[in-house]
Formats: structure tokens, C-alpha cells, sequence
């Protein structure tokens, strides 16, 4: 009987520890494919790095946080992709990011991005689709987990360098979690659909962290004892569970929206990224195609006056000013769809060169017009259809936007 | 006197129950479905005794905040009034204040936050026990008691993230203003309410009457389609209750077209038809739609989407993306090729940036597709062949291929591809990030993919860079550049001086860049 009690107080003890003992959680996030900040011209934008360090510090807090970035952070291959790609390696080391996994994205840049994103990060970078590769580990350990990354594609090719095959990078990274008696956790860069293949195949993977396009899913997917998630397109989102030493549970889907404050270190980080742009003058250095030559809204008034006085009362006037308070005005990223032509050699150059092209005008949905304004019978200008909005109001950008409210606002003849 | 004879008559047989607005809480409508027979029953008395947990503009806060630590008391009854003014600022007359007697709204404090409806006469709209802070968690407390304070004004609990009212987001700030849909929301159920409660005081006769949704529909599942099809799926819904069913898709995506609200008469069916527009995304889309209703049960309820989309076209480099050439021309080749069935016509193409010359022809041949796990199977497309003679010496440049399409959907195409010439640093700068007062160390890699060349010198005019170098081929070299830390705070700039063998490059410039701190 005594021995029963104190057995019973020995358990009660270890139930104590257990639930005062800080907690492991594993928090996802990735795919930002160069969205750096929500970017947009509706409310609630959703994104945006400087959100996600802030959220992972919350969801972190009290906890042992094992904090996984799937990588792709980047979708183009141009100077600015290099200084995004730079930045986001940046700002996750200093989040305190356990891994980061190596996508063709970074790897397609070459090995010299490879290596800066690697040293930025702190040495985060991982690969196990790399066949030993300087500055990406295959694995890391971190509490009861062991973390490997892995990519459906080639990671090895643009680097020059031996690739490993998914299936055989998923197998080392089983067979060393097996062999260290931890936890194999996968980020794959891959789809749903490559993530459930490797669960099935891998049944003793417990998480598998995959790319998807969408949001993510309400709950995650489960393939046995394998759990699937992913925090969506674009960085919008971030995944949180929490592991009670058998199994994951408390999956929680955590939207990036302006309720979540900026992280003052990432906005320290993020404002770096706008003056290295700035400084490289990469809007200067965009590719242009030779067009008829532009005339400026005000240009316009005369004739069409009543189209003209609309113009001048909405936010498509300040478009350019609303973007340069936001601190993107160099930002090639951005400035398209707040100025005049500037994928046209007769196009906005800058505020200074010209003005009259600063903003969003008349001409950004009916084309150029000097020809038209010098003699409009002559030169007629095409109807304008409504599917040219969302050339600029996509669903990233302006993710309530409804054709018939938002003509309402600048509806004229 | 007619009318008069009218109100009497009306009084006698009843009227109608108000229609309930959208997202109006379960709670709340078994509160208002209990008014209702008890005016039905002419039990005016108990009518009128329990109007008064009906949601109203002028709300009475009683706060007991004897279990907040002494310390905390003022910062919390400013969070209070913070949370207040989440909804004071956005619904009509609204106002909120803290009282005693009467109370509308009880919030005490507790280990966790949780919260429960009044449904007798003499109790509170709701009574709440919020999470006790600690000193990080002022943000979870505040939007705790704006939730709270929301879901008084009847609004039910939302799955839309930006929502006051919706999901729990522990990574949140405080949110200082309610959505302008949950202020619509909160506007119209406080006016049905307010009819209801002058129908009450007025003595009438009311029929009582709750909508009950049914839908076969608890999600949709699409595809495989090509990217750029517009998609239509119906959405039928029957009223199985008594009352008037009102209900709405709402999207979460602007890719989305929804209908408006949409009023169903008691046993009647309405379908609406929900379109989407792919052009956007291709691979599995993962969306929500929100079906809100009045159902007396259940007002919100997540549709999930899930759409398989083909990409409506892709574009294969033969030898990636980046042109390399040892000379100022040098010839780009991709492949664009549509999914079997959904050919387009390229119908003209323009250069953008330098340029090329651009060859386009129609292209039958096998090819693999290794982004997509697509094996070499047959295509269909064209041979795009750009011939670039101004590839500046020491550079990558980018230029860009815009194609006019006969597809309405997708009416260009853009392509970017860059060319490189000669030796080039990779990336184009050496940037350190921020860095402390210790050594730091970065590589970058010089190469020239078409002939080897030599490195006969590396200067720096900087005392705090030292440079070794290596090479595993003749035709790249890694630059190791060690920064001593030692600069002067703020921002450091300074450049690697490169010089190689080749006369018509002997020199490769390389920026450096730290944010000493």
C-alpha cells in the first residue's frame, strides 16, 4: 500500500515535470518567392517578413522552438533576388531559425549566393539532396528532432555540384534519425502530393513540411503517423505545433495580418534591403520595350474633363506618393503599378525626370497617348477592358478587389 | 381609425418574426427564438424581461478585477478601454461603459479565457472569465476583451483570421479597430434586435420563426484543369427551418466571384453559382469559402476548395536561364509548350531591354519537364531562339520577351533571360550583413564558364579586407574575404580590385558592403 502511494506520488511528480517543463514546438514557414512585404493596395494586406520574426517570437515564447524555413525565397534570378535572398537569410538567422532548406530557387543563383545565404544565416542551410557541399549541412539536430531538408528538383546541377535523389535523401535522413534514436522531421521542397508519396514510403517520418499554392489547409493532411503541412504561398502564413514527446498535436495556421506587429530587428534588416536597392539603382536598370511616346494625365483635361476631375480626386493620382511613404519608391518590385509606363522606353524614369508620369494615370489603362492628345480623330484609343485592373489588382495585391465597387470610384466616360 | 383597427387585428393573429441578419450567434437566435414564443404566447411580461439579453447599443461592463495583481489594475482598465474602442469607433451609437448595477457584460479574470451566453431574464448578455496576464501577453488580453465585447453585440465566432471575432492568433498585437464586415455585421444585428425589442414593448403578437440551412455541399474539389479556365460551381442551399433564410459566400480570395446575399423562403432551394478565376495559380490551390447564414445553429461554415490546375503554358530553357558567351554575341533557346488540346498562338513579340534577334517557330519534339516530376513525353509548342550581339563585356544583363497571344486569358507572355560575357563575380557584391567587432568571413566566386583565365592580382584599398583565393578549375575561382570587424560603426563600403590575364577584361571590380554596429 505504501509502496502504491509513493509509486502514486512518484507519477504525480513526473506529470509536475512534465507539464512545467517547457514545451517543444515546431514552427514552419517558407515559400516567400521574393514577398518580402505584403505588398498591396487593399487592406488586410497578409505577409511580410518582418510579421513572420515577430510571430515566431510570440508562438516561441516558454518553449523549446525548433523554427524551420522551407526555403524558395526567392522566384527570379536578377540582382534584387540576390539582395531579397541575402535578406531573408539574414533576418532568419537572427529570428533564431533551427534549418533552412536549400532550394533550386537560391542554388539556381549560383554558388556564390549558396555560400553568402549560408554565412548570413549563421550556417542554417541544409541540404540533404546535396552530396556534401561546403556551407550546407544534410541534417540538423535540435532537441528530440532530427531536421532534413530535401527538393524534388536538382539542387546539384546549377551548383555544379553531385545531387542526391529525393528518395535517397529521405532515406539517409531516416536512417540517421533511426540510428540516433531523435525524430526525423522533412522540409521538402516538393508538393502535396510528392509529400504524401514520401510519407507513405517513409513511414517513420512524423512531420513533413511541403510547398503548396493556396493557403493552408484548415488542418494538416495525416499519412499515418505522418503529419503534412504547409504554411501556403508567399510567406502569408506560418504553421505551429507543438510535439508531447509521442506525437505532434496542436496544429495552428497563424495568418500574417496587420494585427501582427513588425519585428524592430527585421525592420531594421528590411530597411538595409530597400537602401541596397535603392543604391544599386535597380529600377534604373529594368528592361524596357520601345513604345509610342506617353503625354501625362494632364494632358488629358481639356477634352476629357469629367474623366480627368475623377482621376484628380482618387488614389490613383497619389499612387506614387503612397508608395514612396511606404519606402519602396526605387523599388522595382513595386513601382510598376503606381507609375505611368515604366516597362516603356518613353515611360516614368523618376519623380525628378518625369513627373507628369508619377502615379497612376490615364494612359496606365488606355496605353500612350501623345499621338491621341496631338490629334485625338487621327490616333483613337481601344476600349479598355475590365480584366486590365488586375494586371495591378491580382489577388496578391489587392485581395478584395470586386470589379463593380472599385469601377464605382472612378467610374467616367 | 383604420389603422388603429389594422395594429389591433395585427396584435391578435401576429407578425412575422424579423428576419435574422448573417453571422448572428447561435446563442443570441435561441434567445431571440425564446422572445419570440413568448410573445407568440402574449407573455409580454417575459417577453419584455428578456429583451434585455438581446445585444444593444448601450452596454453596461461590470470589472472584477480583484484577482489582476495591483500593479496591473490601471494598465488592464486601459486595455479595456482600448478593446472599447474597437467597436465604439465603427458601430452606430455604440457605447460602452463600466458599471455595476445592471450589467450587460460580466468580465472577470482567470487562469484561461472563456466566456458564456445569458439566456434568462436577470442574467448578463455574457459572462467572461479573461486569461490573467503576464507581462508579454497585454496584446492576448486585449484582443481576449474585444473579442468578448464583439460577440456581446451578437456577432457569432468567425474562421476569418483578420476578424476580432475570429480564430485566436497568439502571435497578434493588440487590433485597435474592428474589420468594416464585422462592423456591417455587428450594425445590422444590432437593428434587428432593436425591432424585435420595440415589436415586445409594443405587445405584438410575433410568429416565431429560425432559419436552418442545408447544403449538400461541404467542399469542392476541382480538376485537373488548365490554368486560365474561368470555373463555376453551384452552391445549392435549402431553407428547413421556419423563418427566412439569409445567406452569403464570402471568399477569401479576391480570385473569387461571389453572388450577393441571397434571401431563401422556408422550404424553398436556392443555388448560386461560385466562379473562380485561375489565370493566377497553377499546381494544387488550396482556398476557403465561408458559407454565412442566419441558421439558428450553425451561421458559418468553411467550404474548403481544392483545385488541381495544369499550367496553361511553360517555358524550357534548354541551358537554364543565364546565357553565357565568351564573346558580345551569343544565342538563347527555349522551348514554350501548352498542356495536349490547349494550343496557343504566338501572334507577335517584342523585345524588352536590349535587342535581340528573335526567332520563333512552331516546335513538335520530347521533352522533360523536371520542375513539374514530368519525365520526356511529347509537346507541342514552339523553338524560341533570341541571337544577342551587344552582350556587354563583364556584365549579366537582363532582357525580356513579350509575346502576344491569341488566348484572351493570357494575352502576353513574359520572359526574362540574362546574358553574361566574360569573368563575373558572383554574387555581383560581398555583402557581410551586420556585423560586430569580430572577423567575418564571405566568399564570392569569379568565373567565366567558356575559358579559363588567370587572377595575376587582388587589391583592396581597404585595411580591414584581406582576400585568399582558390580554385578547383581554370575557369572559377573563390574569393575568400575576411573583414577584421574593426571599421568605424555604421555603414561600411568599400571595393576588391581583380586583376586577371585577359586584355580585354583586366580588371573585375567587386563591392563590399557591412553594416558595422
Amino acid at each position: 500500500m505504501k509502496l502504491l502511494i509513493l509509486g502514486g506520488l512518484a507519477l504525480a511528480g513526473a506529470i509536475v515535470a512534465l507539464q512545467t517543463s517547457p514545451k517543444q514546438v515546431v514552427i514552419l514557414s517558407g515559400d516567400t518567392a521574393g514577398y518580402l512585404a505584403p505588398c498591396g493596395c487593399t487592406s488586410p494586406m497578409i505577409g511580410g517578413i518582418k510579421r513572420r520574426v515577430s510571430a515566431i517570437r510570440a508562438l516561441s515564447q516558454g518553449a523549446h522552438a525548433t523554427i524551420l524555413d522551407n526555403g524558395g525565397s526567392i522566384r527570379g534570378l536578377g540582382r534584387q533576388d540576390e539582395i531579397k535572398a541575402e535578406t531573408v537569410a539574414q533576418i532568419l538567422g537572427a529570428s533564431g531559425a533551427t534549418a533552412i532548406n536549400l532550394g533550386t530557387e537560391e542554388a539556381r543563383i549560383g554558388p556564390g549566393l549558396v555560400s553568402q545565404i549560408s554565412r548570413l544565416s549563421g550556417g542554417k542551410l541544409i541540404s540533404a539532396s546535396l552530396d556534401g557541399y561546403e556551407g550546407v549541412s544534410p541534417f540538423v539536430e535540435n532537441g528530440p528532432f532530427l531536421v532534413g531538408g530535401a527538393s524534388r528538383d536538382d539542387v546539384g546541377k546549377p551548383l555544379g555540384a553531385v545531387g542526391v535523389s529525393v528518395d535517397q535523401a529521405v532515406g539517409k535522413l531516416v536512417d540517421a534519425a533511426k540510428e540516433h534514436r531523435l525524430v526525423p522531421i522533412l522540409m521538402l521542397r516538393g508538393n502535396g502530393t510528392d509529400a504524401k508519396a514520401l510519407a507513405a514510403q517513409f513511414p517513420d517520418l512524423r512531420l513533413i513540411e511541403y510547398s503548396s499554392a493556396g493557403d493552408p489547409p484548415a488542418a494538416p493532411v495525416r499519412v499515418g503517423k505522418t503529419i503534412l503541412a504547409t504554411p501556403g504561398e508567399q510567406g502569408k502564413h506560418i504553421i505551429r505545433l507543438t510535439w508531447d514527446g509521442q506525437s505532434f498535436g496542436g496544429y495552428t495556421v497563424v495568418a500574417l495580418g496587420p494585427e501582427v506587429s513588425d519585428d524592430p530587428t527585421a525592420s531594421r534588416f528590411y530597411n538595409a534591403y530597400l537602401r541596397r536597392v535603392t543604391a544599386e539603382h535597380l529600377l534604373e536598370q529594368l528592361p524596357r520595350k520601345g513604345t509610342a511616346a506617353f503625354a501625362g494625365s494632364w494632358s488629358c483635361v481639356n477634352c476629357h474633363t469629367n474623366g480627368t476631375r475623377i482621376w484628380k480626386h482618387s488614389g490613383h493620382r497619389i499612387a506614387y506618393q503612397t508608395l514612396e511613404r511606404a519606402g519602396h519608391g526605387k523599388d522595382p518590385d513595386c513601382v510598376s503599378c503606381h507609375v505611368v509606363g515604366l516597362e516603356s522606353t518613353a515611360g516614368f524614369r523618376t519623380k525628378e525626370q518625369t513627373p507628369q508620369l508619377a502615379g497612376v494615370g490615364c494612359e496606365s489603362c488606355h496605353g500612350p497617348s501623345l499621338d491621341h492628345a496631338w490629334s485625338p480623330p487621327r490616333y483613337r484609343l481601344a476600349k479598355v477592358h475590365p480584366r486590365q485592373c488586375v494586371t495591378c489588382h491580382n489577388p496578391q495585391n489587392s485581395p478584395n478587389f470586386d470589379f463593380p465597387s472599385y469601377w464605382k470610384k472612378i467610374a467616367h466616360k | 381609425m383604420l389603422s388603429l383597427v389594422v395594429a389591433a387585428a395585427v396584435a391578435q393573429i401576429g407578425t412575422k418574426a424579423p428576419v435574422m441578419p448573417m453571422a448572428i450567434a447561435p446563442e443570441v437566435q435561441a434567445n431571440v427564438l425564446a422572445i419570440e414564443t413568448l410573445a407568440y404566447k402574449r407573455d409580454f411580461a417575459g417577453a419584455k424581461s428578456l429583451v434585455r439579453i438581446l445585444p444593444k447599443r448601450q452596454l453596461v461592463v461590470s470589472w472584477d478585477d480583484s484577482a489582476v495583481p495591483s500593479a496591473l489594475k490601471a494598465t488592464m482598465a486601459k486595455t479595456r478601454d482600448a478593446a472599447f474602442g474597437a467597436w465604439t469607433k465603427g458601430v452606430h451609437d455604440l457605447r460602452m461603459m463600466v458599471g455595476t448595477a445592471n450589467a450587460d457584460i460580466k468580465i472577470g479574470f482567470g487562469a484561461t479565457t472563456k466566456w458564456s451566453y445569458g439566456h434568462a431574464a436577470g442574467e448578463p448578455l455574457i459572462s467572461a472569465t479573461v486569461g490573467l496576464p503576464d507581462k508579454d501577453s497585454l496584446a492576448a488580453v486585449h484582443n481576449d476583451l474585444a473579442k468578448i465585447f464583439g460577440l456581446s453585440l451578437g456577432i457569432a465566432e468567425m474562421p476569418v483570421t483578420t476578424f476580432i471575432v475570429g480564430p485566436k492568433n497568439p502571435a497578434a498585437s493588440a487590433r485597435l479597430q474592428a474589420h468594416p464586415m464585422e462592423v456591417g455585421l455587428a450594425n445590422s444585428i444590432l437593428d434587428a434586435a432593436d425591432d424585435l425589442r420595440m415589436r415586445v414593448n409594443a405587445n405584438r403578437v410575433i410568429e416565431p420563426a429560425s432559419a436552418s440551412l442545408s447544403t449538400t455541399v461541404s467542399g469542392i474539389k476541382d480538376g485537373p484543369l488548365v490554368q486560365g479556365q474561368p470555373l463555376k460551381w453551384p452552391i445549392s442551399v435549402t431553407n428547413r427551418g421556419t423563418g427566412i433564410l439569409r445567406f452569403r459566400v464570402i471568399p477569401d480570395c479576391s480570385c473569387f466571384a461571389s453572388p450577393q446575399p441571397e434571401n431563401v423562403v422556408p422550404g424553398a432551394t436556392k443555388t448560386v453559382q461560385i466562379g473562380m478565376d485561375t489565370k493566377e495559380y497553377f499546381g494544387q490551390v488550396a482556398k476557403e469559402l465561408y458559407l454565412v447564414s442566419n441558421d439558428a445553429k450553425q451561421p458559418v461554415r468553411i467550404i474548403p476548395v481544392e483545385v488541381q490546375l495544369v499550367a496553361r503554358y511553360r517555358i524550357l530553357p534548354e541551358k537554364g536561364q543565364v546565357v553565357s558567351s565568351d564573346t558580345a554575341s551569343g544565342t538563347f533557346e527555349t522551348y514554350l509548350f501548352t498542356p495536349p488540346g490547349h494550343p496557343i498562338r504566338i501572334l507577335r513579340s517584342d523585345p524588352m531591354g536590349l535587342t535581340p534577334l528573335i526567332d520563333i517557330q512552331p516546335w513538335k519534339g520530347t521533352l522533360a519537364d523536371p520542375a513539374n516530376g514530368e519525365g520526356p513525353m511529347p509537346r507541342e509548342g514552339y523553338r524560341i531562339r533570341l541571337t544577342l550581339d551587344e552582350i556587354p563585356e563583364g556584365q549579366r544583363v537582363a532582357t525580356g520577351l513579350i509575346m502576344a497571344t491569341d488566348d484572351p486569358t493570357i494575352p502576353e507572355i513574359r520572359y526574362l533571360m540574362f546574358f553574361q560575357r566574360g569573368i563575373l563575380a558572383m554574387p555581383a557584391s560581398v555583402f557581410f550583413g551586420e556585423v560586430g567587432s569580430k572577423p567575418v568571413e564571405a566568399v564570392v566566386t569569379l568565373s567565366r564558364p567558356d575559358r579559363p583565365f588567370k587572377i595575376t592580382s587582388i587589391e583592396t584599398l581597404s585595411k580591414h579586407i584581406t582576400i585568399t583565393q582558390d580554385s578547383t578549375k581554370p575557369t572559377e575561382y573563390k574569393l575568400r574575404v575576411r573583414f577584421d570587424g574593426k571599421a568605424t560603426p555604421g555603414d561600411y563600403t568599400s571595393t576588391i580590385v581583380v586583376k586577371t590575364d585577359d586584355v580585354k577584361q583586366p580588371t573585375v571590380e567587386i563591392r563590399v558592403n557591412a553594416s558595422v554596429r
